[in-house]
């Protein structure tokens, strides 16, 4: 027994400590090719959702910022300002601001109105 | 060629062939990184960057920065677009031609589609870019003048959130307007 015991026990724990270092080791080469492609496939496949998304999101003229599409209906004329307002509800208030209408007013009756007949327009519209 | 004499850092960008570079003068061919909001990188010519009046002001706030500019509301799709449209721009700054900037800006805007176009105004807006916005501003407005309401709807990505009757008497109010509208 005497004889046996510290080569016995020598021998052991070397062949321990090395079977215990390949083993972690071969886990670790074995874990981290396995985890990585794991990773990858699933933070792609969740990118590709992400895009998905929004492609099926359609941009909309009510996301435009505020003054790019006040621009737009500026450059509408009369019936289509009207067109618009058929379209919903928060595009019918918008193109019925009297600053839109108070161009056309101008532009296509100006000269036949005359300055009083437009002071009266703008009389109207501010005790509407 | 004769720039690459007085300006020997540059020689690794003349080499580079590229049709472009007679009409570029030394200093445009200065690159300023940019990265969108989808983490794309863009590399832009200085001149081009320029006319990008947000990205400019950065640049004179911080003269001598050689940093990647963030672009946090600009996605890199409509801004692939919009650095084509400003190439395009730059050309007729050096030998103004009304005529020939208006046609080359409808035809800039022809093929693009109504997405297109929605996509990009809100980068024109952002990076302050006025010629674009008036030209995408106009266009958007031409495409829906003589349109029907639900073409407007379907191109334009809005809900109807009218009830039938307030539908009934819109039409009715402004039955002038729906009438020789194009057909869809």
């Amino acid at each position: 027994m005497s004889l046996l015991g510290p080569r016995f026990w020598g021998d052991f724990s070397s062949f321990f400590v090395s079977w215990f270092n390949k083993g972690r080791l071969a886990v670790s080469l074995f874990q981290v090719p396995m985890k990585m492609p794991l990773k990858k496939v699933s933070l792609g496949s969740r990118v590709q959702e992400i895009v998905e998304e929004e492609e099926e999101e359609e941009p909309s003229l009510l996301d435009l910022p505020e003054l790019a599409l006040e621009c737009i209906l500026e450059r509408l004329s009369p019936d289509g300002l009207c067109s618009m307002a058929g379209v919903c509800s928060s595009l019918r208030d918008r193109c019925r601001s009297d600053h839109l209408w108070e161009r056309h007013l101008t532009q296509k009756w100006g000269r036949v109105i005359g300055e009083s007949a437009h002071k009266k327009w703008q009389w109207h519209i501010a005790l509407e | 060629m004769s720039s690459s004499a007085e300006n020997p850092t540059l020689t690794a960008e003349i080499t580079k062939p590229s049709t472009e570079i007679a009409t570029e003068t030394a200093q445009s061919a200065k690159k300023i990184t940019l990265k969108t909001s989808d983490d794309q990188i863009f590399e832009v010519e200085e001149s081009v960057a320029m006319e990008f009046a947000t990205v400019k002001s950065f640049f004179e706030d911080a003269p001598s920065s050689t940093d990647t500019v963030p672009l946090p509301n600009v996605p890199a799709k409509p801004f692939s677009q919009v650095i084509e449209f400003c190439k395009e721009q730059i050309k007729f700054k050096a030998n103004p031609d009304e005529t020939e900037k208006k046609r080359s800006n409808s035809e800039f805007v022809k093929e693009k589609t109504n997405e297109d176009l929605v996509e990009m105004i809100p980068v024109a807006n952002y990076l302050e870019i006025k010629d674009l916005l008036d030209v995408l501003n106009q266009a958007v407005a031409d495409r829906i003048q003589n349109r029907s309401v639900e073409y407007v709807r379907s191109f334009f990505g809005i809900d109807n959130d009218f009830t039938s009757e307030e539908e009934a008497l819109l039409r009715e109010e402004h039955a002038w307007a729906f009438e020789d509208v194009d057909e869809d």
